[in-house]
């Protein structure tokens, strides 16, 4: 058996044995390190690939989440319309965000996603009518299938694991692929890539409309995770902890942003039980973390670390 | 009969601000030629590049590619028309292996399969080209760990690996050493004469030795044009190269 294959066999039986052994708070937790997890991958999507820091992954999120609440739960339509409606709509901003923003490069980028968010972000607690301004929408549920609760946490889990499993494994793929390594080359030598025969800005714009279906397909988790649209989700300190996550996990390698989200979590949960400054104290092992292991946890010489202790061990 | 032209280059022109790079040039390079271009530094013979293949838009004049006007295509459209380029400093994509920067080599001017594996572009002929160009004992090298001198014979490979019908070769043997010029002079010697190749280079031995034909630049025009022996006779070019014409 591949190694590659083994790997990931482990972490679906990693997942299986957690959804037996772990109590509902820590599955509800973990259904949001997963929805993190997305959002920290499609930012990586960009990052990782096209050297693009992108603070809008949430923005498309939570445009997919507004769809939902406002389809789904104000207009009452079929979950089977307004799931799919709100990927494509997600997929539409990010098409119209792609536009704008595929000629730019790393510090532009960065400001006009900022700015193209922060827009989003106004809009969804000015427009009253439509998002509910500050109050959001709430009443976002999924509906019983077959006698089961789809809102159960633990059915949740299955379905968001798998989808996030998925997904996952699909930009993994990706990333192996002849667009993948043409991202790389366009993240290293764009004008090579150009003068090779390549569609620099096509290429540019076609991964940021994948890295905003991504998005999307989060989005729709976490509004029914969440039960509430409000504008919230789209704020800058969310962009920033979506940002926190992939590099503190390691943005360049595929894992890198689960790894990211699940340890931001779990501080997040952890520290906050002993005391009322977790930020403070995740702040401090944030910034530890980022200068001991620039590249992320991903990428960090684990193994070289180990054989070092190993060899030092053995000459005393 | 007329030879076939594979560049035309028409009355180009270039200026930034009050700065003239280019003021009327005018070349012809002729199918399966071997030409050379050569100046002194800032004589234009880089921007009168950039110009041929797309990435820097002349003020006025024409470009042909084997008859075509391709003045107004862009850098991708000029190489899908067979139009292939070196550049004066090889950088390629350094963080990834030789293998996968060989399977970069040939865009469609499409964006590439978001499924297929990398490596499956790795065919028998791009692969041939590899092993001609004596890439395959550093296939799975990481770029940035190559020498100067392979780091040129993967560039060669990779715009070879198109199939261009105008190769620009922009300071090809600059920075090699004595043996790495010589495989270099050894491989653009054997390229089929299907290639036309026009070239910038530093090295007048080189120059001398490969081109059929040789152009002058000087002050961004053409100086004078002429056969090898020709040039290396002429006494205007002797003296812009010792500094005392034309200044």
């Amino acid at each position: 058996m591949k190694r590659e294959t083994f790997v990931i066999l482990g972490i679906v039986a990693g997942l299986i044995l957690w959804l037996l052994l772990a109590g509902d708070y820590a599955i509800a937790r973990s259904n949001r390190a997963m929805i993190y997890a997305l959002l920290a991958l499609s930012f990586s999507l960009l990052a990782g690939r096209l050297g693009w820091f992108s603070l809008c992954q949430t923005t498309l999120a939570g445009v997919s989440g507004y769809v939902i609440a406002i389809l789904g739960a104000q207009q009452g339509l079929p979950y089977a319309v307004v799931i799919p409606a709100a990927i494509l709509t997600s997929v539409a901003f990010a098409a119209a965000f792609g536009v704008l923003t595929m000629r730019a490069k790393a510090v532009s980028f960065l400001m006009l996603t900022l700015a193209l968010g922060q827009m989003v972000w106004a809009l969804s607690f000015q427009w009253v009518g439509l998002t509910g301004g500050y109050n959001g929408i709430s009443g976002v549920r999924l509906p019983m299938v077959l006698g089961f609760n789809l809102n159960d946490p633990r059915i949740f889990y299955v379905m968001l694991a798998t989808c996030t499993v998925l997904i996952f494994l699909g930009v993994h793929r990706l990333y192996r692929s002849r667009f993948g390594l043409l991202l790389l080359g366009i993240q290293e030598n764009e004008q090579r890539m150009r003068a090779l025969g390549h569609p620099v800005y096509l290429a540019r714009f076609t991964a940021f409309v994948l890295a905003g279906a991504i998005a999307g397909v989060a989005g729709v988790f976490l509004v029914y995770d969440m039960g509430i649209m409000s504008p919230s989700p789209l704020s800058l300190s969310q962009a920033v902890l979506v940002l926190t996550a992939a590099v503190l996990g390691g943005y360049r390698t595929i894992w890198g942003p689960a790894l990211g989200a699940v340890i931001l979590i779990s501080l997040q949960t952890g520290v906050a039980q002993y005391t009322d400054r977790h930020m403070m104290v995740i702040g401090l092992v944030l910034a530890l973390c980022i200068l001991l292991m620039p590249r992320g946890l991903s990428e960090f010489p684990w193994t070289s670390l180990l054989r070092g202790r190993k060899a030092s061990t053995a000459s005393t | 009969m007329t030879e076939e032209q594979a560049l035309g280059v028409a009355g180009i022109a270039k200026s930034f601000g009050s700065l003239v790079v280019a003021s009327d040039v005018h070349l012809s390079v002729a199918a399966g030629a071997r030409h050379g271009l050569i100046g002194v530094n800032g004589a234009g013979k880089t921007t009168l590049f950039n110009m041929i293949a797309g990435e820097l838009k002349p003020d006025r004049g024409d470009i042909y590619l084997f008859g075509e006007n391709i003045t107004r295509d862009s850098v991708i459209q000029r190489t899908l028309k067979g139009l292939g380029r070196t550049y004066q400093v090889s950088t390629m994509v350094p963080t990834v292996t030789v293998r996968e920067n060989l399977a970069l080599a040939r865009g469609t001017g499409r964006v590439p399969s978001l499924w297929r594996p990398w490596h499956e572009a790795l065919d028998d002929a791009l692969m041939s080209t590899a092993e001609q160009l004596g890439l395959s004992p550093v296939m799975d090298e990481l770029v940035s760990n190559l020498s100067h001198g392979t780091l040129r014979q993967l560039e060669l490979a990779m715009v070879l690996a198109q199939k261009p019908r105008l190769l620009l070769l922009d300071e090809p043997a600059a920075g090699l050493s004595r043996s790495e010029r010589q495989v270099l002079a050894g491989l653009l010697r054997d390229l089929p004469r299907d290639v036309t190749l026009l070239m910038i280079e530093h090295d007048m031995d080189m120059v001398l030795a490969l081109s059929d034909r040789i152009s002058v630049l000087h002050h961004g025009e053409v100086f004078v044009e002429g056969t090898p022996e020709e040039i290396a006779a002429h006494d205007g070019v002797r003296d812009i190269y010792l500094g005392r014409a034309h200044g």
